[in-house]
């Protein structure tokens, strides 16, 4: 009696396990939901908090569209990852800032970046006018200015 | 006794303190040793990644260079694409980036453009002809200068005599000053002695990104005034104060890209929204608000009603809806104007609006500003039934197909037929061409790496 007792739960619960993905699944994922999107969401909010801390939404959704803006440009790496990381490109990586609080406004300037809202125009490089001499950088087009940043191509 | 039994407790417990301070002052050395080794073998890893990629495309341009057969060539150029966006990849990972070195990096983004043009060419039945051969040339030579450039880095660093470190440590100075290193100079050898092609010797920085301008005019030139007052009739809300302009890019039409006001304009909450208004003919280009959304009261059919409702106010009288996305308590639409029943993906307006009251977060119709103008559409010589049968027999037909131009993955516009279909449980749009059945593209609807453009 007691072994048809498991092995009647043991056929219930493997019913729900096979039901469980068709009911959990809506029909409409959506782009923001998708692991990709979570992969790259995660690590995007984490620059824009570690670059764009104190700036205005704005200024945070571009800072997150440059990122974007690079991986589609053939002098950058194509992934996220690869252009956060590139060596010395953003001082919050190097100098670790990147890795304190991540707040909630961060994570929506990322998602905002990721929906395909673009402040900066276009820009490929940004830099606080104060703390940067670099020649290079000044020599780029200037598109905007956004809080502290100038945005440029 | 009793006070030199005291010292000697003294004495041992100093001596404790000095064996337990030297075994932590140890292994901390040790583990700094060790994370200095790791960065150490981390950037040796990239730069033998860099060397074999380098080593793969000097011997694709090799046997490029001898092969008749298009096929091998084809082959060989997709190759070549790959390899070169792979060098890219490992050069960023090396500290290099305080080094101006715009002729490596032109070579190798030339080298990825070319290699993906040809291939395309060949793809589609075409041959390469006198001037793809002599592009090819030139890069070729580029090839076996940069390969053999890092062979002699190679044999600077592989002795392991020359740390990675004081190059990571470097600043921009460091290409020519004080501060070069062993590394920094050979690099900055490759930049000087690679081979320019012909007609490129000046052409030392790397390009700019290139933004279109509108392919239509936009109407008159109109001040930051007109402008504001423009933000106003967009909103149809009340605002606390008057919009404040807080920039403009290219007023003077001397750049490339569209004219743009900036504007903020506050909410009577006290919430801020961010504007771009065209500086010709003033039409509101975007907006966007980052105000919070945690309730989500609303469903996605009513909020497509009433975008494509804000749409009509707008200006944008037929419109089709393509998509419509969760993000982060918004609803993120797509919309493709309809002009003569054909929906123009290439000029998509996107709007977004919050899921608890349904009021406008996020605008951008800037592919409609930049792309718009009046086509001569041509007539589809596939029906919608014909082109759903040119779908893979794996797609399931979800939906009835609809006539729609989009830019293909070159830029070209195409006239298509747009099929909504199934797979498992994958949903997608097929695009096939409305005049060879062809597929032109293909969207899928759940986890693409970018909403459709």
């Amino acid at each position: 009696m007691y072994q048809w007792v498991k092995r009647g739960a043991a056929a219930v619960l493997s019913v729900l396990l096979l039901l469980w993905p068709e009911s959990t699944f809506d029909g409409h994922r959506t782009f923001a939901e998708s692991r990709a999107a979570k992969d790259n969401l995660q690590l995007l909010a984490q620059v824009v908090c570690g670059e764009a801390r104190g700036e205005p939404y704005e200024g945070k959704v571009a800072v997150a569209a440059v990122i974007l803006n690079r991986t589609l440009d053939n002098r950058f790496p194509d992934s996220v990852a690869g252009v956060v990381y590139q060596t010395h490109a953003f001082e919050s990586v190097s100098n670790g800032e990147i890795y304190k609080n991540t707040t909630e406004e961060c994570f929506k300037a990322a998602r905002a970046a990721l929906a395909g809202w673009d402040p900066s125009n276009g820009s490929l490089y940004f830099f606080a006018p104060a703390k940067t001499s670099n020649a290079f950088i000044w020599s780029r087009e200037q598109v905007r200015t956004i809080g502290k940043h100038i945005f440029a191509k | 006794m009793r006070s030199q039994k005291g010292q000697v407790w003294a004495y041992l417990l100093l001596g404790v303190a000095l064996v337990g301070a030297m075994g932590f002052g140890a292994y901390q050395t040790r583990l700094k040793n060790q994370y200095l080794r790791d960065a150490e073998n981390k950037y040796m890893a990239a730069f033998h990644k860099l060397k074999w990629t380098s080593e793969n495309i000097e011997e694709r341009t090799a046997k490029l260079m001898a092969t008749n057969d298009p096929q091998i060539q084809e082959s060989l150029l997709a190759d070549l694409r790959v390899f070169s966006a792979q060098a890219v990849e490992h050069m960023a990972t090396l500290p290099f980036t305080t080094m101006n070195t715009p002729r490596i990096t032109n070579f190798l983004n030339t080298l990825r453009a070319v290699s993906d043009e040809k291939h395309h060419k060949l793809s589609t039945g075409q041959v390469l002809d006198d001037n793809d051969w002599a592009q090819l040339t030139e890069l070729r030579k580029q090839a076996v200068f940069f390969e053999a450039e890092l062979s002699n880095m190679l044999g600077l660093l592989a002795n392991n005599m020359i740390p990675w470190r004081t190059t990571v440590q470097a600043t921009s100075p460091a290409q020519s000053g004080q501060a070069a290193t062993p590394i920094t100079r050979a690099v900055m050898t490759m930049e000087e002695g690679m081979p320019v092609p012909p007609g490129e010797e000046q052409a030392l920085a790397p390009e700019k990104a290139e933004l279109p301008r509108p392919r239509s005019d936009l109407g008159p030139r109109v001040d930051a005034a007109a402008a504001a007052e423009a933000i106003r009739r967009f909103l149809d809300m009340p605002l606390k104060g008057d919009p404040v302009q807080t920039g403009v890019y290219d007023p003077e039409d001397t750049q490339k890209g569209l004219s743009l006001y900036y504007f903020d304009a506050t909410k009577e909450n006290g919430l801020t929204m961010n504007f771009g208004v065209s500086v010709h003919g003033g039409h509101v280009v975007y907006m966007v608000d980052g105000r919070p959304v945690t309730d989500k009261r609303l469903q996605p059919p009513e909020l497509i009603q009433k975008a494509a409702d804000m749409l009509r106010r707008w200006g944008f009288p037929d419109v089709a809806h393509v998509s419509a996305v969760e993000n982060d308590g918004t609803l993120v639409m797509d919309f493709a104007p309809v002009v003569g029943g054909v929906a123009i993906h290439t000029d998509m307006i996107r709007v977004s609006l919050a899921m608890d009251n349904g009021e406008l977060v996020g605008y951008d119709a800037r592919p409609y500003w930049v792309n718009h103008y009046n086509r001569d559409l041509p007539t589809p010589k596939l029906t919608a039934a014909e082109a759903a049968a040119r779908t893979s027999p794996r797609l399931t037909v979800t939906g009835e197909p609809r006539l729609a131009l989009i830019a293909d993955r070159r830029g070209q516009e195409r006239l298509v037929w747009e099929v909504p279909g199934r797979v498992e449980d994958q949903y997608f749009r097929v695009f096939v061409d409305a005049a060879d059945g062809s597929e032109v593209d293909l969207v899928r609807a759940v986890g693409d790496p970018a909403p459709p453009q």
